[in-house]
């Protein structure tokens, strides 16, 4: 699934997203990642069709939200912080129930995710755990064999093995080239493992979006003695920190990065460009 | 209908209770005691309970209950005449059980010989409208602030309209009084007066509020 | 990593390494098809099945395919995949100890600026040499 957002704006509350726009090729992960409070969940629920955006246009496999919203919400699976099914009926009633207005929804399918995720379907939804209510959500997306799935900082919850299961299935997830992920998250871990693309929203803009290479390419991690780093144009350093080994510093790579042989140079984690980013502005 | 009854959590209404909203509880209570004051314990408890009680339940379903379905609702991937064969059913629930608990209370004083003929009518017509304008209200109330934060109007503005409806909604309470008071036929026609200056008006009012809440439960927006 | 199907290969990713991933896909494939452990139109595994075997992103592996492509070394089939090149590995051989002489003559003429002797340099690669 395809998708494409132009000049994204909305405004909730004393929040607002502004000119968000990028296009994510299909059959890719991206990761969504911010502080809290910058606009992921948001950004989700615009996704979704939940939220109707002010401005701007968002086309999911070539579909606007409106006419084609029926057509669009089939493929979509969507996993959120909150509860979303009924928290008085049974897991096999929930699936049952809201599976049957999805063309492609696979109730043995269904079982098999829960068995592999270790749910019964006789609980009831209401008393699980958090944890647990994410990964029936995942189980329910994926049994219902969306195209694109949507999810909110769903590895927080989950324990150590099953985060390694759920990274693998979203990487078989893609593996046909034609589903797309978007996974807003904390953990840069997790980023580094599976997504192909990174979307950073600060303050309700979009302040970063490319694919993972190209980000490795354009900024470089530098360490060694703070004089010889203040020796670069300022407009190319993007956060620098004095500590125990030096000075350390997050810059812009050039087309010709040639920097003081004694500085150590290396290509930055995403976890260390997020950082460097964060603080820098 | 099995989520109107797990609306009514005690967490629901804790929190309500602590945000403050449910502080006409209080209200209820001292009537409460005045009456049975006044006709004395047994008869002020029956009438009580068959002629207010109704009213609270009805207060409170409308703060607890909204027409807006939770938002699976919205990302489930159903026909337009589905979703709104679910709006309207919400909408049933909403203000036909509190309307029918009105109803139930209007037997009991019927069954008490406290109210006949005449009154029975007016009662369960009081508490049909009753129903209709606590549920509507609470809609309404998150539709202006809403609109208000939107216009950007000052915060006194919406304060003023709350206040202009909880004057009208006490008028609507108090005509029980007077039929409870009254213990016969005297006070018929303050009752009415009250009733068509007030309280009609009021529910005529919100109507335009209920067709906008109709419209706006097709779309999910917080 | 061993992989099943076309291609048994043992391909080493150092997330940390000082190369980049993609850069270390491309040198250890090269590597392959240089010793014959990869034949001449052997089909490489696909962009997302390697990338899902090494745990990497798929615009990792498929940039490190298109270098190797740009280089000559493998060829993509529209609809099908990758393929390793019929190839003259001699004149690759040639090319690539090209590559390795610019490199080490990097090194060395930063080792002789610190004033390093052509004996100590000597005794280093044959060190070297051993260990690997």
């Amino acid at each position: 699934m395809r998708i494409e957002v132009d000049q994204l704006n909305k405004k909730l509350g004393s929040f607002s997203l502004s000119q968000i726009s990028f296009t994510l090729p299909e059959g890719y992960i991206c990761g969504l990642i911010g502080r809290n409070g910058a606009g992921k969940t948001s950004l989700l629920h615009l996704l979704s069709g939940v939220y109707k955006q002010d401005q701007g246009t968002i086309l999911i496999g070539g579909k606007a939200y409106g006419e084609k919203s029926r057509e669009i919400l089939d493929e979509i699976g969507l996993v959120l912080q909150e509860p979303l099914f009924d928290q008085a009926e049974t897991l096999y009633h929930n699936a049952c129930f809201y599976g049957s207005y999805y063309k492609r929804f696979d109730l043995e399918l269904m079982r098999e995710y829960l068995n592999r995720f270790g749910l019964m379907e006789k609980t009831h939804y209401g008393r699980l755990s958090k944890g647990e209510q994410l990964k029936f959500q995942f189980a329910f997306a994926l049994s219902h064999q969306a195209r694109l799935l949507l999810l909110d900082e769903p590895t927080g919850n989950f324990d150590l093995r099953f985060r390694e299961e759920f990274l693998c299935l979203l990487k078989e997830f893609i593996s046909n080239g034609k589903n797309s992920v978007i996974l807003s998250t904390h953990v840069t871990g997790d980023l580094d493992k599976v997504a192909d693309y990174i979307l950073y929203l600060q303050k309700g803009k979009l302040r970063l979006f490319a694919d993972v290479e190209t980000l490795r390419d354009s900024y470089r991690m530098i360490q060694g003695e703070g004089y010889k780093i203040r020796l670069l144009k300022k407009d190319r350093i993007l956060y620098q920190e004095e500590g125990v080994f030096g000075t350390r510093a997050l810059v812009t790579a050039g087309r010709n990065s040639h920097f003081d042989k004694s500085l150590q140079v290396w290509k930055p984690t995403l976890e260390e460009l997020m950082y460097g980013l964060e603080k820098g502005k | 209908m099995k989520d109107y009854w797990w609306d009514f959590s005690l967490i629901k209404i804790k929190e309500l209770w602590k945000s403050g909203q449910a502080s006409w509880v209080v209200g209820f209570i001292i009537y409460g005691v005045y009456t049975c004051n006044r006709m004395g314990i047994q008869k002020g408890m029956v009438s009580y309970g068959f002629g207010i009680l109704p009213f609270f339940f009805q207060l409170l379903s409308g703060q607890l209950h909204s027409i807006k379905m939770p938002k699976i609702f919205y990302l489930c991937p159903m026909e337009e005449s589905t979703r709104r064969h679910f709006i309207t059913g919400r909408m049933i629930c909403n203000i036909g059980i509190p309307a029918l608990a009105g109803a139930l209370g209007t037997l009991g004083l019927v069954a008490m010989h406290i109210a006949d003929g005449f009154w029975v009518l007016l009662f369960l017509f009081n508490f049909a409208l009753s129903a209709l304008i606590f549920c509507g209200f609470n809609g309404w109330m998150m539709n202006e602030k809403g609109k208000e934060k939107k216009k950007g109007r000052s915060e006194w503005t919406i304060l003023k309209e709350t206040f202009c409806v909880i004057i009208c909604m006490c008028s609507n309470f108090f005509s029980v009084v007077f039929l409870v008071e009254s213990e016969g036929n005297e006070l018929k026609l303050p009752w009415l007066i009250c009733t068509l200056s007030l309280s009609l008006p009021l529910a005529w009012s919100l109507r335009k509020a209920w067709k906008e809440e109709w419209q706006r439960a097709f779309v999910y927006e917080d | 990593m061993k992989i099943e199907g076309e291609a048994a290969m043992n391909i080493v990713i150092q997330p940390q390494g000082t190369l980049a991933i993609y850069e270390q896909i491309v040198n250890q494939l090269k590597n392959l098809i240089l010793t014959h452990q990869l034949a001449e139109g052997e089909a490489l595994p696909s962009i997302r099945t390697l990338a899902g075997d090494l745990g990497v992103s798929v615009i990792t592996t498929k940039r490190a395919y298109e270098e190797l492509e740009k280089e000559g070394l493998i060829r993509s089939v529209p609809g099908k995949g990758f393929y390793v090149c019929e190839y003259n590995s001699d004149y690759l051989m040639e090319k690539q100890l090209m590559e390795w002489e610019k490199r080490l003559a990097e090194i060395i003429g930063e080792a002789k600026q610190a004033g390093v002797t052509t004996r100590q340099i000597k005794e280093m690669v044959d060190t070297l040499f051993m260990e690997g």
